[in-house]
């Protein structure tokens, strides 16, 4: 009679995959997506402040400020603003210039102060300004962010973000633009980015404790916003153009999305905009400009890893191809910039296999490799246009040109063994044991005039592939770990995920065949 | 801090294997289960020095992703594991029909009988991973094994 451990014990596999170096650097990445993730998000972020507190005066002509202390900026009320308060509350600003070159503030610059005086430690002054940028105070440059811990006169740009740290409280952030809102919020500190459309003109900032007394004065600012457009927002690594698309159709609007992953986030380009942006949340509906919170309901985590971008009819299609969550998941990406994912999921290929250093992925026709690392590299053309990949031992097995090869990180070797078979449909590929496994809906055997589905095991040490004859063109789903089982299905590639023919057959290259009991299985 | 992050690390490599064994078995595939099982470990390391119990917090963690990747992904299901077993060998249909068995259980039930009888909690321990009470385990496991037994025979079952 069988012990139910034992029995668990024929399910449970061989253990882990990975090791502690790996769940190191995951750690690793986990906090530095955390960080970056906490600085991503706006479409164009402008504009400016946050960091004044408490006691806030407001001018009369609301472009020049004292707040408490001295002054210490040039006062020219059309020029500056300026607020100072006590040690206490002051909080300390960095300014993070998303575009130095660009003309700013709403003052002349001969209306700048030349030399202004050094600002007492207890008072920190915020001046639009036009032209260099006048600091004043101890702001050290730090990876192009000036911080002004105590004092200190920074210049504002549009684009520009300021921190506030450490946190002061509740700050109320109202803006316009040329009468119009822009839509704000308000921050515990950290970033206030500022939203708005593409229009031009003057964006006013209006800050002010929300925890001030009745009456307390508020701090404005203005910001030109005649600028050219912020440059790339990028998120976790400089974001690149994976493709120019080369296969692009040929009625392809104007605006059309480009994108790469940085590991886990989405990157959709507009080109219209020339900006490069979006991150895109999958578990919203139409939530273009959110960074991607890898904790929500939907959004793609580690191992999504591949997908590709369908064009149809005025849409995109952002199928994920990667082995891990939501493999197979479908969003479709409009032109409008929406994200919807489809209710209805369509299998694909898996091209990552168990490898999650190394996916695969085809793109626009082109067949892209990525690492984890956050390399890419075209392989080229891809010949066919559901044919898989695997990931054997740290290289990719696919098929180019109608060969099978195995590629190193920078050479082709061609395995050869099916010979060129441009056109024939390709039912999968996929590693198992030692190999590869590759259907075909029809491949002609040497002396046989009649073609017929078959299911190939090619091993890679050199040895010759099994072949054995399919009874109908299948599918080839899955491969467990070790290869020695693959499941083959009768489906179309689109297919409603319904499955009602599938087959198990195991294969350890001496042998091929199908497992009787398969149907057991309820997929 | 060394001390600690050895006691991570030796942890993690203690630990790793059975995790993923016990996903597998829950129904994830290999690939999937690896994924959970590091980026719950992750998330331990991340809250080492605050989480005082690691085993049943990283248990929990794991499988919580693993019931969310499967919520997500309707077909996850699909793609259950094949077991990895001897080409033709005598145990092979038997672990298919054990995975089709432990695929009909209820998601809680299926967790209930891995946590126990695979990775040897208590009644306590499980219900401490699950956060439920242990009565809730018994019942589950009670349930559990009735319709295990249904499908698979008789079977010895020893309490964890």
């Amino acid at each position: 009679m069988p012990e139910l451990t034992d029995l668990l014990g024929l399910v449970a596999g061989e253990g882990a995959a990975f090791g502690v170096e790996d769940v190191r650097r995951r750690k690793d990445e986990r906090v530095r997506r955390r960080r970056t993730l906490a600085t991503a998000g706006a479409l164009l972020v402008t504009g400016f402040v946050a960091g004044v507190v408490a006691f806030a005066t407001l001018a009369d002509d609301r472009d020049r400020i004292i707040v408490g202390g001295q002054p210490i900026a040039a006062t020219d009320p059309q020029s500056t603003i300026e607020t100072s308060t006590t040690a206490s509350a002051l909080p300390s600003a960095e300014i993070v210039p998303i575009n130095p070159a660009a003309p700013t503030s709403v003052a002349p610059a001969s209306e700048q102060p030349a030399d202004p005086e050094p600002a007492p430690p207890d008072s920190l002054v915020l001046t639009s300004a036009l032209g260099e940028p006048v600091t004043v105070g101890p702001c050290p440059e730090v990876q192009g962010s000036k911080t002004c811990p105590t004092s200190g006169t920074v210049r504002l740009q549009p684009g520009s973000r300021v921190r506030v740290t450490p946190p002061v409280g509740k700050v109320l952030v109202s803006a316009s633009a040329d009468d119009r809102p822009v839509p704000i919020g308000e921050r515990d500190g950290g970033y206030i980015d500022i939203l708005f459309d593409d229009f031009a003109g003057t964006l006013r900032l209006t800050v002010a404790p929300l925890d001030a007394p009745a009456g307390a004065p508020e701090v404005d600012f203005v910001v030109p916003l005649d600028v050219e457009p912020a440059p790339r927002l990028t998120v976790n690594a400089p974001a690149t153009v994976v493709s120019e698309a080369a296969n692009v159709p040929a009625d392809l609007p104007a605006t059309y999305v480009r994108y790469r992953s940085t590991e886990n986030d989405v990157v959709l380009v507009d080109r219209r905009a020339g900006t490069e942006l979006q991150l895109v949340a999958p578990s919203d509906d139409s939530d273009l400009g959110r960074p991607i919170d890898p904790t929500d309901e939907g959004a793609c985590s580690e191992g999504c890893g591949a997908w590709r971008l369908i064009y149809d009819s005025g849409d995109f299609t952002l199928q994920f191809t990667g082995s891990g969550v939501g493999p197979g998941e479908m969003w479709d990406v409009h032109i409008d910039g929406s994200l919807k994912r489809r209710p209805e999921l369509s299998p694909v290929a898996t091209s990552g296999g168990d490898e999650p250093d190394v996916a695969v992925a085809e793109i626009f026709g082109e067949l892209i490799v990525f690492t984890s690392a956050g390399g890419e590299a075209s392989l080229g053309p891809a010949p066919f246009s559901d044919r898989g990949a695997a990931v054997v031992d740290g290289d990719v097995v696919t098929l180019h040109d109608g060969l099978l090869v195995r590629w190193s990180g920078d050479t082709f070797e061609p395995l050869g063994v099916l010979g060129r078979l441009p056109g024939v449909p390709i039912g999968g590929l996929m590693r198992v044991a030692g190999g590869v496994a590759v259907s075909l809906d029809a491949v002609a055997a040497p002396g046989d005039a009649d073609s017929s589905p078959v299911l190939m095991v090619v091993p890679l040490d050199g040895n010759p592939p099994v072949v054995v004859g399919l009874p109908r063109p299948m599918q080839l789903l899955d491969a467990d770990r070790t290869g020695r089982f693959v499941v083959l299905a009768d489906m179309p590639h689109s297919g409603t995920g319904i499955r009602t023919d599938v087959e198990v057959w195991w294969t350890d290259f001496a042998s091929l065949g199908r497992l009787d009991r398969a149907s057991a299985i309820a997929w | 801090m060394a001390v600690r992050s050895a006691d991570i690390t030796d942890f993690i490599d203690r630990e790793r294997h059975h995790l993923v064994r016990a996903l597998v078995a829950y129904g994830c595939t290999q690939s999937a289960a690896d994924d959970h099982c590091a980026e719950a470990c992750a998330r331990l390391w991340e809250r080492w020095e605050a989480v005082h119990e690691p085993r049943p917090w990283v248990y929990r963690v794991a499988f919580n992703l693993a019931r969310s990747a499967a919520r997500r992904s309707s077909h996850a299901r699909r793609y259950a594991s094949i077991p990895s077993l001897p080409p033709g060998g005598p145990d092979a249909e038997l672990a298919i029909v054990v995975r089709a068995a432990l695929d009909s259980l209820p998601p809680r039930e299926r967790q209930t009988i891995v946590l126990r009888f695979l990775c040897d909690m208590s009644v306590d321990q499980t219900a401490d991973v699950m956060g439920c009470s242990p009565g809730t385990v018994k019942a589950a496991t009670s349930h559990a094994i009735d319709r295990l037994r249904v499908q698979l025979g008789p079977m010895e079952v020893f309490d964890a």
